[in-house]
């Protein structure tokens, strides 16, 4: 039954200049059917981070309502926002004090506050590690294969949306169980942005035609 | 009929008619029998200073411990019962430290002032506990440099400097005269010493002292040397 419910699914995070850009497809998938056409992959958590999810809807949407609750209530307790690095500890924390009863989710924290701008990838279990371009889900190896040969540091926001556009429609023509569509959001110093479905298309048209 | 306010204090749990929790008060007395401690701050640190009150000559003056490391960065000094400052230290490093491994960041100073405020707030409403007889004042930087002091109530406040203990009302005195909100380290160092000096009776020196400071850009607690203290003494006079 597990297997029925894991999200196929692509996500892409590249930390660009100055600061991160989140992108998901929108296909939820139970075996050979498409459970959801227009499945939400990509949250914001606070102001200032974001997070991509593959893996089991109910424990995605569970641990993200916890990390919602846990930065509004570390924000009262310091006076200050809780950092992406931060969020990052304590969500290994939750996952790895669940390790004999895991939560199925493979989160992608970005964010962007006095550290910089910062991408973490984190397993199921709890493993944490922070990179400039990360993917998960049954689409990665696609979506790698193109961050591959053609990420760089310190791109431009145009670049990185453009990048995370063209790994992500990668798997979508190739992935079974990625498709219908494309969430994109930007991080950087003056907070989270989810970008437009016309914003969006724009862009896929251009990356398609080259 | 009872004497006025007799048997009020028989239980910290008990209020009297007034509104007082006696045990509480008496509490705070002993903080204002204890050394006195002392903490200032300027932008570009935070200076600890307390009277070691050594009580013999006989005894080992390193011995005597008032102003601890909680962690990299913060300090506390301390001023009431000292085996209840102790609990209180040991309480504040663990508090740290879970804060690191929870966060992967160093506690802020506020908010480890008030993880001890809310312990010792919890010593004044169960029943079968006595409140802390101990006042600390928790300095600490993370962005900023930050004094707090909380109280055997468990109420806690911020201060540019403050001091506890039985010279109190003489060191905020001089305090009051000679604080400035632009002080260089090593005026907040002098201005330190000049105000415990003046707290306590007979000469100052460095086996009757101990000092700590924060320094801004390093980020560290520091204890200072017994023969540093003696130059900055000796600079007194």
């Amino acid at each position: 039954m597990e297997d029925n419910l894991k999200k196929g699914t692509t996500t892409v995070v590249v930390v660009y200049d100055k600061g991160v850009v989140l992108a998901t497809d929108k296909r939820a998938s139970m075996g050979y059917l498409i459970a959801h056409k227009n499945a939400q992959k990509l949250f914001k958590i606070t102001d200032t981070i974001g997070a991509t999810c593959a893996g089991i809807v109910g424990d995605i949407q569970s641990l993200i309502g916890l990390l919602e609750a846990e930065a509004n209530l570390y924000e009262m307790k310091n006076g200050k926002k809780i950092s992406t690095k931060a969020l990052a500890r304590l969500t290994s924390n939750i996952l790895q004090g669940q390790r004999y009863y895991p939560l199925i989710a493979w989160l992608v924290l970005g964010g962007c506050d006095s550290n910089g701008a910062e991408a973490y990838s984190i397993d199921p279990v709890g493993g944490v590690n922070r990179d400039t371009m990360i993917s998960t889900g049954s689409g990665s190896t696609m979506a790698y294969g193109v961050l591959e040969d053609r990420f760089r540091e310190n791109m431009t926001l145009e670049e990185g949306i453009e990048l995370s556009v063209r790994a992500i429609n990668a798997a979508i023509q190739r992935d079974l169980a990625t498709g219908d569509g494309i969430a994109v959001a930007v991080i950087d110093s003056s907070g989270y942005r989810e970008l437009s479905k016309e914003e969006i298309e724009t862009i896929a048209v251009k990356v398609k035609n080259k | 009929m009872m004497p006025k306010g007799m048997g009020y204090d028989r239980a910290i749990t008990v209020f009297s008619p007034d509104g007082s929790l006696y045990q509480v008060s008496y509490a705070s007395e002993a903080v204002k029998k204890g050394a006195t401690a002392l903490g200032v701050k300027c932008s570009e640190g935070v200076v600890l200073a307390v009277d070691k009150r050594i009580p013999s000559k006989l005894v080992e003056p390193e011995s005597f411990e008032k102003i601890f490391r909680i962690d990299e960065h913060i300090g506390a000094a301390t001023s009431g019962i000292i085996s209840d400052a102790r609990v209180l230290i040991d309480r504040a490093r663990l508090e740290a430290q879970i804060n690191r491994l929870t966060y992967n960041e160093s506690i802020s100073t506020s908010v480890l002032a008030k993880k001890i405020g809310d312990l010792k707030q919890q010593y004044t409403q169960y029943g079968g506990l006595r409140p802390f007889g101990v006042s600390l004042i928790i300095a600490g930087i993370n962005d900023l440099p930050e004094i707090f002091v909380t109280e055997p109530s468990g109420a806690y406040l911020a201060w540019k400097a403050t001091a506890i203990g039985e010279g109190r009302d003489t060191a905020m005195k001089v305090f009051e005269e000679e604080y400035k909100d632009n002080l260089t380290m090593e005026e907040t160092i002098m201005l330190a010493l000049k105000a415990l000096k003046a707290s306590i009776e007979g000469e100052i020196d460095k086996s009757n002292i101990e000092m700590a400071i924060l320094d801004k850009k390093t980020k560290k607690f520091e204890k200072l040397e017994g023969e540093k203290v003696k130059e900055y003494i000796a600079k007194l006079k």
